[in-house]
């Protein structure tokens, strides 16, 4: 079933930035081009029926696929003809400009009708090290934007989605959205049922969900950022500039209230909220998850693996799920939590 | 062609992939009925290789032939369906049920030879009657050409092709992943789900050429040759060594343009071997003195 994903595309990434922004935390800003689709993603957008609609529109020399919070780059992190490193390494999006998106991070590396790309990555191997060492000019080899990200409707729309085909069903509380989108003929509806959102993030799980907080800060919508860090050293700099209601805690109390993400979890009202996004460490989710059930409110995880293909051909990222196996690189990253707690 | 568990079992590969331009696709394994696989992680990364403990996963062969390959006709390719199974009826009834598709299928390949499950795969690998009996059940089974594919580790490789061709196998597909194990020493803890994996990649190339040339030179049977191969450069030594046919697996995790970029440049990499096509190389390994 080809549901809430769109197929990415091989990209250039050229680094505009690479600025060391916490304790091992590199933010990375790559400039990428109008697509250049190799041939055979033109011929399936050309003319067959696994195609989606908004591919097809950006067949010959258009703008590269937007990503949405939630999805993921996938990093060849060695020289492109080099035996090590074999495998690429899942980014998830910090955020995105160029598209019909204004630049929050920092404007002033963008010139023209540049594309760019944000990550925030953590060094946490020989991978992640090569990439944060790389100097500004360097290109990178990613692919992307890949996998299932946080249900927004554009982004529903954009990986197709089965929104011809009724499959979004999947995301019950959207559909009143969904149905006005669909009628709307590519006009980008608002999306009422995210009025009001809690965005519950631990380390580097704060990645999509900055992300998701901006895109909701674009929509005009409200939002609870409940952000743990370890300490001062690793909390993202960009929080500042949020916004919306941002909570910070840190495990040593050196930056914001001294405790965890779930602390701040217990101390909101769940039942204010439409519904919850979160990202981090498995006992937080699930904490989320458990505690937006017994309100009703519907709660979406970002689960993370080892992945092979990241395009969901090897089964290698596949993690047990409460009913079936999860492919997290395309069925996901992102899941309704009922999917993956029992 | 697109080596078996790395270009899926659906539809997935097709935005990536023009498989129109490629000599085939080997489906993933399938089984009789599904199977879930390993536990994560079923991925583990060494230099110049990676080890996999996926253990079969698949929709089962009903689901293949009722939902992928008969989309899979127009594709342009060769489509090669892989069989799994515990015991020789599994086999044999895998290869019954795709028989269905003979018109979309060019061939069956029998995978004797998978490390990461408990039952059937390399145990029936190992030993020469056994894939002897696997093999004669499955031909009569089905019309279809068959390739056996095999593992290197075995203590004699040659006898287990052989007994595979004598009873009814059209050709081999070799090699396998190698059995192998990572351990994060800090933990005390293997590092993958299910402590043992199968080790694919440039680290076994040089084990996959060898298999290939021992089983060229004593059998001349049609070969599918791969392990490693990550270029053009590869694909060629392997043509070189006896395979008609080039296999790429781990490559397409890391970049699946790979297989394109390589019948691209198979031209100019057999050009420079003083040879103008695919046949007049294959099995061609000189081993006379002189240097030239
Ligand atoms: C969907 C997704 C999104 C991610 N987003 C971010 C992000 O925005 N920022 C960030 O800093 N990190 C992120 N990560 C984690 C990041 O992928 C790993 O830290 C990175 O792969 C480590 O690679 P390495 O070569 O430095 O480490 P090594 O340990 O040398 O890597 C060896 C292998 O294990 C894999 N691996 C190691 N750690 C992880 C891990 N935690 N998760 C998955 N695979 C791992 C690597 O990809 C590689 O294949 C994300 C992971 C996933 C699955
Ligand atoms: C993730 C993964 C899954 C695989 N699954 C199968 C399988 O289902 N059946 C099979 O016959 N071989 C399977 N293989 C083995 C490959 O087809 C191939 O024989 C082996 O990896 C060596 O080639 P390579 O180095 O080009 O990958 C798998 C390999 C990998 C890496
Ligand atoms: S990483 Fe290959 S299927 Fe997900």
């Amino acid at each position: 079933m080809i549901y809430g994903k769109s197929a990415g595309e091989y990209t250039a990434g050229v680094l505009v930035k690479n600025e060391e922004t916490g304790k091992n935390i590199h933010l990375l800003a790559f400039r990428i081009f109008p697509s250049s689709k190799n041939h055979a993603q033109r011929r399936v957008d050309e003319n067959s029926k696994i195609s989606n609609p908004v591919s097809r529109k950006h067949a010959h020399g258009a703008p590269p696929l937007r990503p949405y919070p939630g999805q993921f780059y996938h990093f060849l992190c060695s020289e492109n003809d080099s035996f090590e490193r074999i495998l690429r390494r899942p980014l998830s999006a910090l955020d995105a400009c160029g598209w019909e998106t204004e630049c929050t991070v920092n404007a002033e590396n963008r010139s023209g009708n540049d594309f760019l790309l944000y990550f925030l990555v953590e060094i946490a191997g020989v991978g992640t090290q090569w990439l944060c060492s790389l100097e500004e000019g360097s290109r990178v080899d990613m692919l992307g934007p890949l996998g299932r990200g946080y249900p927004f409707v554009s982004f529903l729309k954009q990986a197709g989605c089965g929104f011809h085909t009724g499959e979004v069903s999947r995301e019950p509380f959207l559909q009143e959205e969904i149905s006005r989108n669909r009628d709307q003929k590519g006009g980008c509806a608002s999306e009422g049922a995210l009025k009001n959102v809690l965005l519950v993030a631990g380390g580097m799980g704060i990645v999509p969900l900055y992300f998701a907080a901006l895109e909701l800060e674009r929509m005009g919508r409200n939002y609870t950022m409940i952000a743990g860090f370890r300490s001062k050293d690793k909390l993202f700099h960009g929080l500042n500039s949020l916004k919306g209601d941002v909570r910070i805690y840190t495990d040593d109390g050196t930056s914001g209230t001294k405790g965890m993400a779930s602390d701040g979890l217990s101390a909101v009202d769940l039942s204010a909220y439409s519904v919850v996004f979160t990202c981090g460490p498995t006992a937080m989710m699930k904490a989320a998850h458990f505690m937006a059930d017994a309100f009703g409110v519907p709660c979406y995880i970002s689960l993370t693996s080892r992945m092979g293909c990241g395009i969901g051909l090897c089964g290698c990222c596949v993690v047990k799920g409460a009913k079936k196996n999860l492919r997290v690189c395309s069925e996901g990253p992102v899941f309704i939590a009922s999917d993956f707690f029992k | 062609m697109l080596a078996s568990g790395t270009a899926g079992i659906g539809l997935d590969i097709l935005p990536f992939v023009d498989l129109s331009k490629l000599g085939g696709i080997i489906l993933k394994s399938v089984t009789l009925e599904p199977r879930a696989g390993n536990p994560a992680p079923r991925i583990w990364e060494i230099s110049c290789g990676v080890l996999n403990a996926v253990g079969l996963e698949n929709p089962g062969v009903d689901a293949l032939v009722r939902d992928v390959i008969p989309r899979l006709g127009s594709c342009g390719c060769a489509v090669i369906a892989s069989i799994a199974g515990q015991t020789e009826d599994e086999y044999a009834r895998c290869a019954e049920k795709l028989t269905e598709c003979s018109a979309i299928l060019a061939a069956i390949e029998i995978n004797v030879s998978c490390p990461n499950v408990k039952r059937g795969g390399i145990e029936f690998g190992s030993d020469p009657d056994a894939v002897s009996s696997v093999v004669r059940k499955v031909r009569a089974a089905t019309g279809l050409p068959l390739f056996t594919k095999l593992s290197a580790a075995v203590s004699d490789i040659v006898s287990v092709a052989s007994a595979a061709l004598e009873s009814g196998s059209s050709g081999l597909a070799l090699i396998n992943t190698l059995p192998a194990l990572a351990i994060d020493r800090v933990r005390r803890k293997p590092r993958l789900g299910n402590v043992t994996g199968g080790l694919s990649g440039p680290a076994i190339k040089p084990v996959a050429m060898r298999c290939v040339w021992e089983c060229f030179k004593a059998t001349g049977a049609p070969i599918i040759g791969g392990g490693g191969v990550m270029n053009a450069s590869d694909a060629v030594e392997f043509m070189i060594a006896g395979a008609s046919a080039v296999s790429v697996g781990t490559a397409i995790m890391r970049d699946a343009r790979i297989p394109l970029r390589i019948v691209e440049e198979l031209p100019r990499m057999i050009a420079e071997t003083g040879a103008t096509s695919v046949s007049e190389i294959v099995g061609t390994l000189r081993l006379d003195s002189t240097d030239s």
